[in-house]
């Protein structure tokens, strides 16, 4: 171990930065050379000088500044927190996208209601039509088979109100049109029936009865009815008419007006 | 709050407890104001550097990064320092009579308990870097480590350095004995 070796080292010697066995080396080196030793001396008495050179302490004024401007920071930093929020209400087109998307809100709430409520309300109205029809059905059906004429009549009226009437309708028509006591009901009967003669079941039926019918009066109407609906089948019947001798005149001549626009 | 350590207490300051700020100061303006009166040898102005440290230490307080705490406050002293250098270089510049007032000055600093001249003559007889090195690391007690951490170094050109500059204030020392 050469002197120029120790020397670089000999702070960290002193400072007891060596490991035992380079420790232990210099301690031997040392002992032996004097100039190194001395080297050591002189470094040890700096060192020395430095460890008892005194602290000094500042004057109480630094205290008492540094607790008066803390204390101003402290005021500060509190005033800037205020300023922070009054900087997040700078961001008011956040507010602002907040208050249009509470208008849309409201807004779309208000149509949808609105669309909510038309859809039920007319499907309320449907089943108020759809019931209100069925009551007229079974109305009519049941006041067709009353006593009272004035009654048969007026059922035959509100049967012929409907437009797509059902066959139990129809077939009560029909009958009351081949059997009723009453001609005005028959003719009214008759009268409803040629709204509906699109059915075939009714244009039979208006054949069956002309075929049938001994009133006059009956017989004009349907003859009416069934050149009005070009029913050629009805022709043999209207034939039969003419030369039966009990036909009155009239109702001949109503058939000797209708036959030739039907043939 | 005694007992958390620098760090901790810093986090707490960055956060915005201000008051911890207190207890560091008590924990460190003492060696601050040492340091800075080895590096001026004046009082008022230690003081008042010692003082802006401790103000720009909140004022950046959010500048903080976890970092060893000693570390962070020495290089506030050491930039402040510098800047204070700066500007007393440049008045020495515009203002002759600066030598003169050093001169008047000196006799106010003798109520200063000063056991050893000799070692306040070779301190200064050192350039500001050796000087700061040999103040940081004999007087200070800051392992190389973190002086290299506070002056931007590595550690072991840190040691090469303070080693050199305690050599240089030996020699200095000796003559003036």
């Amino acid at each position: 171990m050469d002197c120029n070796h120790i020397k670089d080292q000999l702070i960290d010697y002193i400072d007891g930065n060596l490991d035992h066995e380079t420790h232990q080396k210099f301690d031997a080196h040392l002992q032996s050379c004097k100039n190194c030793s001395t080297d050591l001396q002189e470094l040890q008495t700096v060192f020395e000088a430095v460890d008892s050179d005194p602290i000094q302490f500042p004057d109480k004024s630094l205290q008492i500044n540094f607790e008066q401007m803390l204390a101003k920071e402290k005021e500060l930093n509190n005033d800037q927190k205020v300023i922070v929020m009054n900087k997040k209400s700078k961001g008011s087109w956040k507010i602002a996208l907040q208050i249009a998307a509470t208008i849309a809100l409201v807004i779309s709430g208000y149509f949808y209601g609105k669309h909510e409520n038309t859809t039920s309300f007319s499907q309320e109205m449907a089943v108020l039509e759809k019931e209100k029809k069925q009551m007229k059905q079974t109305m009519t059906i049941s006041l067709i088979e009353n006593e009272s004429a004035s009654k048969r009549l007026q059922a035959v009226n509100y049967a012929e109100e409907f437009e797509k009437p059902g066959n139990d309708i129809l077939n009560a028509l029909i009958n009351k049109m081949h059997f009723d006591d009453h001609i005005n009901v028959r003719l009214a009967a008759a009268e409803a029936l040629a709204k509906f003669s699109d059915n075939e079941i009714v244009r039979k039926a208006l054949i069956n009865a002309l075929d049938k019918e001994q009133d006059p009066g009956m017989q004009i109407e349907l003859i009416q009815i069934l050149v009005s609906i070009q029913e050629k089948r009805a022709i043999p019947s209207m034939e039969k008419l003419l030369q039966n001798e009990e036909t009155p005149d009239y109702v001949k001549d109503q058939v000797k007006i209708g036959l030739p626009s039907l043939i | 709050m005694k007992n958390l350590n620098d760090e901790e207490l810093m986090i707490l300051v960055s956060n915005g407890n201000l008051d911890m700020m207190s207890v560091l100061f008590d924990r460190y303006h003492i060696k601050i104001f040492n340091f800075l009166f080895k590096m001026t040898r004046d009082k008022e102005v230690s003081q008042d550097i010692t003082q802006e440290v401790f103000y720009k230490a909140i004022k950046y307080r959010a500048s903080y990064k976890k970092g060893k705490f000693s570390s962070w406050i020495y290089t506030i002293a050491r930039n402040i320092f510098t800047d204070y250098y700066q500007r007393q270089k440049n008045k020495d510049e515009r203002f002759d009579t600066i030598e003169y007032k050093i001169e008047q000055k000196e006799p106010d600093q003798m109520d200063i308990k000063e056991t050893n001249e000799e070692l306040k003559r070779a301190l200064n007889q050192l350039s500001n870097v050796d000087r700061e090195l040999v103040i940081m690391n004999r007087y200070q007690g800051i392992k190389y480590q973190e002086i290299a951490e506070i002056t931007g170094s590595t550690a072991g050109a840190v040691k090469t350095k303070v080693h050199r500059a305690i050599h240089k204030l030996k020699d200095h020392y000796l003559q003036n004995i």
